[in-house]
């Protein structure tokens, strides 16, 4: 157990999926931090960790070191519980060996909770914009954040799950809320065969109470602390805050309306960090693969299908509500703008080494027609060319909605690095391109989905003023 | 991101966990549902059975047309399954519910709906489940709430009544003003009984009353103005103005207990409420719309 008061920021500068769990378990092990905090989003995550003796966890609530015996989670205030969802992977993580996920788990009493009622929501309104999805993850994650926004006073909150009554009354408002606002969304979908279920789930009176019931496994009473309970064990040890999602899909960064309901940069790990008073060192770590994926709506510049047999994805399905996982080149002009939208990093980790192949397809300019040039950097001399997207004003959705626009105009200009016929020269080769295309040191690679699949380049520690 | 199967498979379970649901096309009801179907129903019997020996009819005729916009079905839907526990709490021991819908003759399509009187809340479920929710009702100033008065004044039989000279309870939600006449062809073409003559409103509610204790709940103080005026007319202070119409199955339970004398004072209603865990906003909002009738009733007891 290491004492060493020390924060690991992991944070994916993409669309998600990058490995963010691969290494969370990673500096777990290396580094013996004893505590994963997770920051933003939920239920929605996928973080995918292999062990060496070869047992595979999809971690979505529970943080990426639970296979690490002792290590604990701690799902922060920032955070989006779906409580019955953390009960069916407790049950998938007992038949993988750990049976105690639960009890190494805490959560704070400000997390927000999600309720059957936001999830069919959530996947009722993706059935009624039909053609125009947005891209979602079906969960209600969103549905979640919005109904707290709209409805402060009668969000679910971590605290109300240890008071049945108060739990079950707040579902059943929550329940009709959303009812009476779906009112158009119900009319549109009623027939569809999708959405049968969740009318059914939206409409039924014994819903609530039998949702309260079923948390009650949760042993809510042991599982919620205030958030002074985070400064105390920031305290003892090393610390992972495990990020969700990618920089790309942020809610304020990310290419409206193709985001998710969440801060997706460092912000609010930094925000716990300075609450809790803490003052050992940060390293802010940004995670990409070696090419780019995609799961979903939204744009996608370096989309390359011929690419997706070369890269196998064995724990990214084209699952459920997501629509499909694309694949595409190495885009160092979405790379380039998520380092500016999160402010930096100390270090990159690259994922997914294994794949690279002698011709590797990259991306560093792309190729538009004229306009759009308050969102777009050109080229000085040749303004067909792209070089940069322009970071806007904070929380500026016209902004970011231009980008969106912007970026259906582009064309990838498709570059082929020669990476060399020995497999061992390649990596050296394409972590120097990236390094010296983005400026910035890569810390940690990545072989394979084990622990025992990463190599450290060195991760000096950085101590952030104030 | 993965692809939240974890909550995937929660959700389905809780799907699942409604397989006492009736067929999925319940919800779905394009017409009146064939047993909510007044047309030729001589009679709607509460009756005492061994386990309810003391039954009180209580008819809840819900106003189903888009008028009640806000009033959304979930409502119908979500808090009306409680009212059976809501009553029994109050102190009413044998409640035998009957829920009707009504919306407007002159321009809906199922205009009348009634249930049978149930005494368990699975039972008073499905008829809610088989309501037919119009949403109609028009652009005419009004909805047809006086063929469920009628209904319920010809069409009724209750052992309350003819064992223990109890009179049942008749409620209204609606927010608009009735018409001045049963017509005569929306009866025949309703209900199916032949008819000499149109029946005005008055000789509608003096039928009602010998048999029923018939309460108007208004379900919000903005909408008192389009119809409070018009039933004051016909029911004096039995017309019930609300503060938001989620407090209808509290507010309901607490005149009929204090009607009967199970309960002796607002301040106990009140009491109950909050035991029970309801919000204080919502305890006020049931005491603003019951009290002006426990003076009623005070004053009738001097």
């Amino acid at each position: 157990m290491s004492t060493s008061r020390t924060a690991w920021l992991v944070v994916d500068l993409g669309f998600g999926d990058a490995g963010k769990g691969t290494l969370t378990d990673w500096l777990v092990r290396r580094h013996g931090a004893g505590l994963v905090v997770r920051f933003n989003g939920g239920a929605q995550a996928g973080h995918n960790v292999v062990t060496d003796d070869g047992r595979h966890h999809t971690f979505a609530q529970f943080g990426a070191g639970t296979f690490v015996p002792g290590v604990r989670t701690h799902l922060a205030r920032s955070t989006i519980l779906h409580p019955l969802a953390m009960l069916v992977e407790a049950r998938y993580l007992a038949e993988r060996g750990v049976p105690d996920a639960l009890e190494r788990t805490t959560l704070s009493e400000g997390a927000r909770i999600i309720t059957p009622f936001h999830q069919a929501a959530n996947r009722l309104r993706e059935l009624a914009r039909g053609a125009g999805r947005h891209g979602t993850c079906g969960v209600g994650v969103g549905e979640t954040v919005r109904d707290a926004l709209a409805s402060p006073g009668d969000a679910l909150h971590g605290g109300d799950l240890a008071q049945p009554a108060v739990l079950v009354r707040k579902a059943r408002a929550a329940q009709e809320r959303l009812r009476a606002e779906l009112s158009e969304v119900l009319r549109v979908t009623r027939g569809l065969p999708q959405a049968t279920s969740e009318i059914t789930l939206l409409e039924h009176p014994n819903v609530a109470a039998n949702w309260a019931d079923a948390v009650e496994a949760l042993r809510p009473r042991e599982r919620v602390v205030g958030d002074d309970w985070l400064a105390s064990r920031l305290r003892g040890g090393g610390t992972v805050f495990e990020g969700a999602q990618g920089v790309l899909l942020d809610e304020w960064r990310g290419f409206h309306p193709h985001t998710t309901w969440s801060t997706c940069t460092f912000d609010l790990a930094l925000e716990l960090l300075r609450e809790a008073g803490f003052d050992g060192e940060v390293h802010r770590l940004g995670v990409l693969r070696t090419y780019a994926t995609r799961h979903g709506e939204g744009p996608f510049p370096t989309d390359e299908p011929a690419l997706a047999p070369r890269v196998p994805e064995p724990h990214n399905g084209a699952g459920g509500w997501q629509g499909g996982f694309r694949v595409g080149a190495f885009d160092a002009v979405l790379a380039r703008y998520a380092l500016a939208a999160v402010g930096g990093v100390d270090a990159l980790a690259l994922t997914h080494l294994d794949r690279l192949a002698r011709h590797w397809p990259v991306c560093t300019t792309y190729r538009a027609p004229p306009g759009y040039d308050d969102v777009l950097v050109r080229d000085t001399v040749d303004a067909s060319r792209v070089t940069a997207l322009r970071l806007g004003p904070h929380r500026d959705l016209a902004h970011q909605e231009r980008l969106t626009h912007a970026l259906a105009t582009c064309e990838r200009v498709r570059e082929e690095l020669d990476l060399g016929e020995q497999p061992d020269g390649r990596t050296d080769r394409f972590v120097a391109w990236v390094e010296s295309t983005l400026g910035i040191r890569v810390a940690v690679t990545s072989h394979g989905p084990a622990a025992r699949d990463k190599r450290e380049r060195g991760l000096t520690p950085r101590v952030r003023p104030g | 991101m993965g692809y939240g199967s974890y909550s995937y498979e929660a959700h389905e379970a809780m799907t699942r966990a409604r397989k006492d649901l009736p067929q999925q096309e319940v919800f779905q009801q394009k017409a009146c549902h064939p047993k909510m179907d007044p047309y030729g129903v001589k009679l709607r019997e509460s009756r005492d059975s061994a386990e309810h020996p003391n039954s009180l009819a209580v008819i809840m005729a819900l106003d189903v047309t888009g008028s009640m916009g806000n009033i959304p079905e979930i409502l119908a839907r979500q808090t009306f399954p409680s009212f059976m526990k809501d009553l029994m709490a109050a102190g009413i021991p044998d409640p035998q519910v009957l829920f009707m819908a009504v919306g407007d003759a002159y321009m809906d399509r199922a205009a009348l709906q009634v249930g049978q009187f149930e005494s368990s809340e699975q039972q008073l479920d499905q008829w809610l489940t088989w309501m037919f929710l119009e949403r109609g009702g028009g652009s005419n100033p009004g909805e047809t709430y006086e063929l469920g008065m009628y209904f319920a004044a010809e069409h009724t039989a209750m052992d309350c009544y003819e064992k223990r000279g109890k009179k049942g309870y008749y409620f209204t939600t609606g927010d608009e003003p009735g018409f001045p006449h049963v017509a005569k062809e929306h009866v025949e073409a309703l209900i199916g009984t032949k008819m000499t003559r149109d029946v005005p409103m008055e000789e509608v509610v003096s039928r009602l009353d010998k048999t029923f204790h018939p309460f108007f709940l208004i379900p919000d103080q903005r909408r008192r103005a389009r119809c409070e005026s018009f039933w004051r007319g016909y029911l004096g202070d039995r017309v019930i103005c609300m503060d938001d119409p989620a407090d209808t199955c509290d507010v309901a339970a607490a005149l009929v207990a204090l009607t009967e004398g199970a309960v002796q004072s607002v301040d106990a209603i009140a009491e109950r409420l909050r035991a029970a865990g309801a919000p204080k906003e919502r305890v006020k909002g049931v005491v603003h719309a019951i009290e002006p009738w426990a003076k009623v009733l005070q004053r009738r007891a001097r």
